[in-house]
């Protein structure tokens, strides 16, 4: 008795799976008859004789999560030989994809309707008329085939959008505060966090940025797929070292983000110089992750932006230990203005643009002192004293990175100040120094609105 | 044609099948009735001097798929519909290193003769 596939009717699907392994992905066939099992030698044919307990059979070697194939078996008996089959495996729902349906944590999906090249996932709190309110940039066989996340193996539920994101260590180890983890949990899709090797992205070296424009389903190769784009996970860079600069044009020199007051930042496929944002030929523009190479945080924004004091102390230090001079007006250098009547040090602006805060918290003088920033309320858009709190600070950090992963989910500024002041993606846009923007406002968003998800899109043509 | 009508299997004793045929005399038709899995040989005479007898050779079985180990020849159940590549039948996932490594065993298999049963 022979048991045989053939080649051309077997799936070769890169590696095992949509993400795994990224680096040099197996091509050969999916499935295969076991010649023998220890150790586990493959064979696309394999002869058996007759079983004398009238149980005749063969083990089919299955190498890939959405593997399929159509066996032949042929039996010889006496001088006959008969054909049984074919058997295609897994039985198809017509539709190219399993009539079994599968399971996403223990919940079974009903496949007997969906089509493999399809993308159905419902909108999810999308609002609009046009066709990527629905779907998230995986067919429904790229869901079926499912993923390795965080090391484990995970298929996706095709009829809810999914959101794959490539997060840098530091927003997960440090205080919930300043992680957008919690924040994220307040969208509808299903965000899977990523581990660096389960996506295959591009090194920028000129700024050492890793994994930039990260391909999350690398391996679709002769899938069924719903998009020519590959799908990209929102990656968020915590960029303490290398940030990007800002032209000035007046002066003619390029100042880094954190002297301008930049708290974070989101590259489309449109930034083609990721060095200095404002090069000619980058566009400011809001994409789905497919079109979107990063977002960063630039921390070092934090401690440039100014410091709370109650100003009972007479001296004010830097990171030196040397006393900073009191500015007599905006532009001098060297020294930090002091602004006495909202109880804040912040720096002395260089060409109206940007500007460096010398002086350093100093609570051993002032209990109050801590890195703040000038703050607004939203109610009576008046100044709040003394700026953001410590706990607020620190949110903002969070709150930042959450903002910027939105825009990587095609995410726009809500600008209307009356309505849309503590959203999460307030800005008014406004030119300095009348731009009003969310993280210069309370109180604090505790996540994304309807509004800010009304506006996800994850996929375009 | 009124025929009559046989069963015979032979050769291998692990692959003959059995059934039977009835009525089994002068008859037209006949209905044949599987009652072993393997190889038979149903034939039809129609006693007319210079018509041979004409048989038709038939081998018995089907094709089981099991999924997860427990295919039993007396009480045999077909899994095949229930198959998905990379899991188990009850929803979980057949871990990453064990598909990379060894990949997803299933077996294949057919009743060939004595012992066997239809399900």
């Amino acid at each position: 008795m022979t048991f045989s596939i053939d080649d051309t009717e077997v799936s070769h699907f890169p590696g095992i799976a949509m993400n795994y392994p990224i680096n040099n992905p197996d091509t050969g066939p999916d499935m295969a008859f076991a010649r023998s099992l220890t150790p586990v030698v493959l064979t696309s044919s394999v002869d058996v004789q007759f079983a004398a307990n009238g149980d005749t059979f063969a083990t089919l070697v299955i190498r890939d999560y959405g593997a399929f194939g159509t066996i032949n078996i042929t039996v010889t008996a006496g001088r006959k030989t008969y054909s049984l089959g074919p058997l295609r495996l897994p039985v198809d729902n017509g539709y190219g994809l399993p009539a079994a349906g599968w399971y996403v944590n223990g919940v079974h999906i009903d496949g007997a309707r969906l089509t493999a090249t399809g993308d159905d996932d419902t909108a999810g709190g999308a609002v609009g008329s046009d066709d990527a309110v629905t779907g998230d940039g995986f067919s429904n066989f790229e869901e079926f085939r499912g993923f390795v996340v965080a090391a484990g193996y995970v298929r996706l539920n095709p009829r809810e959008k999914d959101i794959f994101v490539d997060v840098d260590p530091e927003f997960l180890l440090g205080s919930a505060v300043t992680s957008p983890v919690p924040l994220l949990l307040t969208l509808t899709p299903r965000i899977l966090y990523l581990e660096p090797t389960e996506v295959s992205g591009q090194d920028q070296l000129s700024r050492n940025l890793l994994r930039t424009q990260g391909v999350v389903d690398p391996n679709r190769d002769t899938l069924p797929i719903a998009h020519t784009r590959a799908q990209r996970a929102v990656r968020l860079i915590y960029q303490s070292a290398f940030p990007p600069a800002v032209h000035l044009a007046g002066p003619n020199i390029d100042v880094p983000v954190w002297e301008i007051g930049y708290l974070g930042a989101t590259f489309s496929d449109d930034i083609l110089n990721i060095d200095v944002l404002n090069a000619p030929g980058n566009l400011a523009t809001i994409e789905t992750p497919m079109r979107t190479q990063f977002s960063e945080v630039y921390p070092r924004t934090w401690t440039n932006l100014a410091v709370n004091t109650t100003f009972t102390y007479p001296f004010h230090y830097d990171a030196n230990g040397n006393v900073v001079p009191r500015c007599t007006f905006q532009g001098e250098t060297g020294c930090d203005f002091w602004d006495t009547t909202n109880l804040l040090i912040i720096p002395s602006l260089q060409d109206n643009a940007w500007g460096i805060l010398y002086t350093v918290p100093d609570p051993a003088h002032d209990p109050v002192e801590h890195y703040s920033l000038q703050a607004r309320d939203c109610s009576s858009d008046s100044a709040v004293l003394g700026g953001l709190t410590t706990i607020q600070m620190e949110q903002v950090k969070g709150l930042i990175a959450a903002h910027e992963m939105g825009h990587a989910m095609h995410m726009d500024h809500v600008r209307d100040f009356a309505t849309d002041c503590g959203d999460m993606m307030f800005d008014d846009e406004a030119l300095p120094p009348q731009r009003r923007a969310m993280s210069n406002y309370v109180p604090q968003p505790s996540g994304f609105s309807a509004n800010d998800q009304a506006m996800i899109r994850l996929w375009q043509p | 044609m009124k025929s009559n009508w046989s069963v015979s299997s032979g050769g291998n004793p692990t692959t003959r099948g059995s059934g039977s045929v009835s009525p089994s005399t002068l008859s037209g038709t006949a209905a044949f009735t599987p009652s072993g899995v393997g190889h038979l040989t149903l034939k039809a005479n129609p006693n007319i001097a210079g018509v041979n007898t004409a048989s038709a050779d038939l081998y018995i079985t089907s094709v089981y798929v099991s999924v997860d180990n427990t295919f039993s020849i007396s009480s045999p159940v077909d899994q095949k519909q229930q198959f998905v590549p990379g899991q188990y039948l009850d929803g979980t996932d057949v871990a990453v290193n064990v598909m990379e490594q060894a990949g997803q065993f299933a077996s294949l298999h057919i009743l060939t003769g004595p012992g066997a049963r239809e399900p």
